[in-house]
């Protein structure tokens, strides 16, 4: 049988499995937005782990971090820091989060700052960032899957096709069976990405280098450049390490997709767990990925789309049914970010938008169908996105967690309390300046002095609600009592007795 | 707090200009990607430390 027709087997068999996880998910769910969007709060730490690392690692690092390293070179190993953040802040202010959506039943991360600010403005402000910017999200796996199936199939599945078949796929489980789909999907896919990139990245090490000591050493001697800060193109200055380390980790933990994972946990323990250990799965899956990028630029120079190199390098050289294997691996890391952003951004659409604006008062079945036709509309979108447009993946979810992180400074107001808290005012003018300076800092100027425009935007967005948050009204007293209290209650038990 | 210098470690100016040795070499492997993996190591420590000491 012929290589491409294994490899695209594996790929088509690995996808009927999601859609009969599926239809199972859709037999267990009940018609409640709770069970459709949260998995009904009651998920447990191996589920929970599962998604939240494969939610994670998607095409960017799977696919992206070895166009990274191939180009860059060893600067992206500056990956390990935001991946160890994202553990950090999950295990601080996930528990956080988790015992406000519990004790207050909010689903979107919109309903708790509308509701801690007291403002249906800061409701739409957030849930339109949260959107625009998990669009550019959807490219980046959607652009991945294409990338995917086009080097499997030998160029006989286009990349448009490919990425329409993957798309399609992915919207179709998560509409039969919602976040439990997705999070069953996540537990296959969690595994199977990490044991797939690692098998495929020390295959081709030993096959052609004849070990990983053996490939440092090649690299060493062909490519010295790649071995040196700030790389071959001078891309990994001080000031662009610190801003990617804070967009890749604030900024895409404040994205919807992940910021719902918290409400969906069984207990606040069960996210302290996670954040100490998640870091583990997502830090040593980049080792592999040096390994390839790095291997690559010496095996494979002068690729006119880096973020191909592993699906190229495997296609060359591994056997047809490990290339199979590893590549529907890749398909799983793609998928299951795409299928987290798919339904975040349907519950953000359905309830911030929908419900409380068009139309209220409608039963819980009518909300569930809307959200289904929501996930199609957004399929269309991010399928136009990902054909008509090209960027390196890295750079798209750059861009896309620079847009939530400017959430930070409202979503820090409510978790922390604070001598003086940020108003509402204060939080809706840091907004409207932090998205102004990030055009500014990544459209027109981009990257002033070396610092990520990112973190210009989150500087400049946080002086300004600070300032506008002293001269104006506070949240009033019942609400403050209510939700700081709330947080005292379950994050500091001492003091609140 | 620990948590935080640690961090800095595997920050500039250390990453640029201490860890950044393109010729210095541990068992085959580049200083800079073994001190920085043994930073990231000692952070997925503190984290787990802490979960155990209930901080």
């Amino acid at each position: 049988m012929e290589p491409w027709v294994v490899a695209t087997s594996l790929i088509f068999i690995y996808l009927l499995v999601t859609i009969i996880l599926g239809v199972i998910a859709n037999k267990r769910m009940t018609v409640d937005m709770e069970d459709f969007l949260l998995y009904g709060r009651k998920a447990g730490f191996i589920v929970l782990y599962l998604t939240v690392v494969a939610t994670f690692h998607s095409a960017f690092a799977f696919l992206g971090s070895g166009g990274f390293f191939y180009s860059h070179g060893i600067g992206f190993w500056a990956a390990g820091t935001w991946t160890l953040l994202v553990g950090a802040i999950t295990y601080v202010l996930g528990p956080r989060i988790w015992a406000l959506g519990k004790a207050h039943r909010y689903i979107t991360p919109a309903d708790m700052l509308a509701d801690f600010y007291e403002s249906e403005a800061v409701r739409i402000a957030v849930a339109i960032v949260s959107v625009v910017f998990t669009i550019l999200y959807i490219q980046v796996q959607a652009q991945g899957l294409g990338y995917i199936i086009n080097v499997a199939s030998g160029d006989r599945i286009t990349f448009e096709i490919g990425t329409l078949i993957l798309l399609v796929v992915a919207a179709a489980y998560l509409m039969a069976g919602g976040l439990r789909a997705v999070y069953w999907t996540d537990v296959i896919q969690g595994i199977w990405m990490y044991v797939a990139v690692w098998v495929g990245a020390m295959y081709l090490a030993y096959d052609l280098f004849g070990g990983p000591m053996q490939l440092w050493a090649e690299v060493r001697a062909q490519r010295p450049d790649l071995l040196s800060l700030p790389g071959p193109q001078g891309f990994f200055t001080p000031g662009m390490w610190i801003g990617m380390t804070i967009t890749l980790s604030f900024g895409i933990i404040f994205q919807p997709h992940m910021m719902m994972r918290y409400y969906t946990a069984v207990d606040a323990k069960t996210l302290k767990l996670l954040g100490a250990t998640t870091p583990i799965y997502l830090m040593t899956l980049y080792v592999p990925a040096a390994l390839v990028g790095l291997g690559g630029a010496v095996a494979m120079p002068g690729l006119e789309v880096p973020d191909r190199i592993f699906p190229e390098l495997l296609f060359a050289h591994a056997p047809p049914i490990l290339t199979g294997v590893i590549l529907a691996g890749a398909t799983a890391a793609a998928m299951s970010t795409l299928d987290s952003i798919l339904h975040a951004n349907m519950s953000v659409l359905t309830r911030d938008i929908y419900q409380r604006y068009v139309a209220p008062d409608r039963g819980q079945r009518h909300y569930l169908w809307v959200g289904r036709a929501i996930v199609a509309a957004l399929l269309v979108v991010g399928y136009l996105l990902s054909v008509r447009t090209f960027d390196f993946l890295v750079v798209l979810v750059t861009l896309s967690g620079s847009g939530a992180l400017q959430l930070m400074p409202a979503i820090v107001g409510v978790c922390f309390p604070m001598r003086r808290t940020l108003t509402r005012t204060g939080v809706l003018a840091g907004l409207l300046v932090g998205l102004a300076v990030l055009y500014v800092t990544l459209v027109v100027t981009p990257h002033p002095f070396g610092l990520h425009g990112g973190v210009w935007a989150l500087l400049l967005n946080t002086a300004v609600a600070v300032v506008v948050s002293a001269v104006t009204e506070e949240p009033t007293e019942e609400t403050l009592n209510r939700i700081h209290g709330e947080l005292e209650r379950q994050i500091y038990p001492e003091i609140s007795r | 707090m620990v948590f935080l210098v640690v961090f800095l470690l595997a920050m500039p100016p250390f990453t640029h200009a201490v860890w950044d040795r393109p010729d210095t070499w541990i068992m085959g492997v580049p200083l800079f990607f073994v001190i920085l993996f043994v930073v990231y190591s000692a952070l997925i420590g503190v984290l787990v430390w802490s979960l155990r000491k209930g901080v």
